[in-house]
């Protein structure tokens, strides 16, 4: 019989593992709201974001600076990515086969660089220690994640529901013809709602590296955590992404306390289940997942 | 008539000059040794791969690239991660380049690959981990040797051993990636640590890659259990060692590992203070005080500006192998039961120690009880204590 202590820590680790599955999965559902494109090489941003924020920190010794570091070299290169390269392809497919051939180049840079171990970013000190719940402890650092993650979310709720430019991205995902019509530059709000995405998708991946490690396992294994959010949680709101990922942290944390060897079954379980039942996700949005060219 | 005369005497030069590349070519290939390599240089375990490059060729300058008046030449393959890939490679150093020994490969299901091959073949091989019991079973071949260990029995027994008897534990709660070899470990232990009249309270399988372990920290059963065993390596073994630490688990139970896993280098430098204070068992550690030692991480030092670690020792143990066989054979690699005999019969002092065979194809060597420390700054396994004469399937006096 699991004690009060043990399902508190289960709790709050699926919470943080939650959270880190957010920052992640809001750039996802920014990306496919807006520019219905999925961009497969997202796990690939937060990879190489995690790498660099290692490095950066390792040798300034400043952690605040490897996030810099990492969030600011994937935005470029998100920026790059989309104004240079995704803007001339023709079509959706060609579009996520770009961003499947990033995959690929991405993760070999890594390797050539970086080599094949694992790198490890300790959190900062004054983000370190852990607090008492019970018999055990628990890690100040996933607390902050989950605080960071909350406001974030409450962020990006606030700047895509109550802000100017939020209304053009909504509006841009609904029709784009008509955006541009008004005289908005729509390929100025895809490149900025791209670069955005990678952005957070940077963030998310330094700021896990205390907790996952940087290694060249991350970016398929975070692309498929994130892509079953999002069905899970409904493909096009914030608080889809929210409620999916949380949902998806606290069934891997409580399903590994359960049943340890089913932890990724439970995911991919859940994830049927939804399909089967809610197909449009939990939070209500209007439309199932579907490439259109 | 001009033309077809011309023809004729280019043919002929043509004919006339490939029967004397083949003459040469067969007179240089009477004197040269082939020896190709197998690491897995793409993948994950790359950077470890190219360590294990580094040991073998220092094994090969030490003697020049040269045994007995005969040349060697190393043949390098990458085999990647692919087990029929591994085999393609063989294939082609073989029947290509018609290589006379082979080094390597490195993982165990690559090895597998390949066994049918180099046993009708003939190809007498030195692989520098492979370490899974099966080459010594089912799998067995006179021709496949390696300089690694026996999973699951050594130096896993004595990672029950040690534990039950210097430290006085009794019971474990077992903890090992989700796969074969970790069941195997996991079953290893328990034969001797049950044995010997301890008690393994818990059992925990943890799928490799597994992003969070923290949920899995909630499980141990801290209440009852005297250590934490476990059996992991790469990028899980950093997380399962840092979550050990952050969820105070570390603080509760002691830790006793098996070794050449989880707090092994290049691993151990990324799990940083967390591994502190860490227990394991092993054949091998990078400061070991033995004067051949020293020689040897110096030695690599100097020419790779890098630490050494068990894969640097296993793949400059590997090729040492080969080398003191041929030496052993006079040159005459082509003597294949020769080789064999000479392999079988070898006995020397590696940077591990003293390491013998006794007719196994797997070595008997020194087992080395160890504690994680940190000194200069830097993180290491320290030797607190040496178990000798160590065979693949020791058992402890107590069971036999």
């Amino acid at each position: 019989m699991p004690q009060a202590d043990q399902l508190a820590l289960v709790f709050l680790d699926g919470m943080a593992f939650g959270m880190l599955l957010f920052l992640l999965a809001a750039g996802l559902v920014l990306m496919l709201g807006v520019m219905n494109i999925i961009n497969l090489a997202h796990g690939s941003f937060y990879m190489l974001a995690g790498f660099i924020g290692v490095w950066v920190a390792a040798k300034t010794g400043n952690f605040a600076l490897g996030i810099l570091a990492g969030v600011g070299a994937v935005g470029v290169l998100g920026l790059v990515m989309e104004r240079f390269f995704l803007r001339r392809l023709p079509g959706k497919s060609e579009q996520v086969l770009f961003t499947l051939g990033c995959v690929y180049i991405i993760w070999d840079l890594a390797r050539e660089v970086w080599g094949s171990n694992p790198r490890f970013l300790s959190a900062p000190s004054f983000l370190g220690g852990s607090v008492a719940i019970g018999d055990y402890q628990f890690p100040v650092y996933r607390l902050a994640i989950i605080l960071v993650g909350l406001i974030i979310a409450i962020g990006l709720w606030f700047f895509v529901e109550r802000t100017r430019f939020g209304a053009i991205v909504r509006a841009g995902a609904d029709d784009k013809e008509m955006v541009a019509g008004i005289g908005i530059d729509i390929k100025r709000v895809f490149t900025a709602v791209f670069t955005l995405a990678a952005l957070l998708a940077g963030l998310a991946g330094v700021i896990a590296t205390p907790v996952l490690t940087a290694n060249l396992r991350l970016d398929w294994q975070i692309l498929t955590l994130a892509l079953v959010v999002m069905v899970v949680g409904g493909l096009r709101t914030i608080q889809g992404a929210l409620v999916g990922s949380l949902l998806i942290g606290l069934v891997y944390s409580v399903g590994i306390f359960f049943f340890p060897e089913l932890s990724m079954f439970l995911i991919f379980g859940v994830m049927a289940l939804i399909l089967a039942f809610r197909p449009y996700g939990i939070v209500r949005s209007h439309e199932k997942l579907e490439l259109k060219s | 008539m001009k033309t077809r005369l011309a023809v004729i005497l280019v043919l002929g030069a043509l004919v006339a000059g490939l029967l004397l590349a083949g003459c040469a070519a067969e007179e240089e290939a009477g004197g040269l040794i082939k020896i190709g390599v197998l690491p897995a240089l793409t993948g994950s375990l790359a950077t470890n791969e190219e360590q294990a490059v580094h040991g073998i060729k220092l094994a090969l300058e030490e003697v020049n690239y040269e045994v007995a008046g005969r040349k060697i030449e190393l043949l390098v393959e990458d085999v990647g991660e692919d087990p029929a890939l591994c085999l393609t490679k063989v294939k082609k150093l073989k029947e290509l380049n018609n290589v006379d020994l082979l080094l390597g490969p490195c993982v165990t299901s690559s090895g597998l690959a390949i066994r049918d091959y180099i046993h009708e073949n003939e190809i007498v091989t030195t692989a520098w981990f492979c370490s899974s019991p099966s080459f010594l079973e089912e799998s067995y071949s006179r021709y496949f040797f390696r300089s690694s260990h026996n999973s699951g029995h050594q130096p896993t027994g004595h990672s029950a051993y040690i534990p039950y008897t210097v430290n006085g534990y009794r019971k474990a709660v077992c903890t090992a990636l989700d796969y074969q070899a970790g069941h195997d470990e996991v079953e290893g232990f328990k034969e001797i640590f049950e044995g010997l009249g301890g008690e393994v309270i818990q059992e925990i399988y943890m799928p490799i890659g597994t992003a969070d372990y923290g949920p899995y920290m909630a499980m141990i059963n801290v209440d009852n259990a005297d250590f934490v065993w476990s059996f992991h390596w790469g990028d899980d073994a950093v997380r399962f060692v840092k979550a050990l630490d952050e969820y105070g688990i570390k603080d509760q139970v002691g830790l006793f590992f098996t070794g050449g896993a989880t707090v092994e280098p290049p691993d151990l430098w990324a799990e940083g203070d967390s591994a502190l204070g860490i227990e394991d068992a092993s054949h091998y550690s990078a400061v070991l005080d033995t004067p051949e030692n020293t020689r040897f991480v110096q030695a690599i030092r100097d020419k790779y500006q890098e630490d050494v670690t068990i894969y640097t020792e296993h793949g400059y143990v590997a090729a040492k192998m080969a080398i003191l066989a041929l030496e052993e054979v006079e040159g005459d690699v082509e003597d294949v039961a020769g080789m064999i005999e000479a392999l079988e019969n070898l006995e020397f002092e590696a940077p591990r120690g003293p390491i013998k065979f006794e007719g196994l194809h797997s070595p008997i060597q020194n087992i080395y009880h160890r504690v994680v420390e940190k000194v200069d700054g830097k993180l290491q396994n320290t030797v607190i204590g040496t178990y000798a004469n160590v065979g693949p399937y020791w058992m402890p006096p107590e069971l036999r």
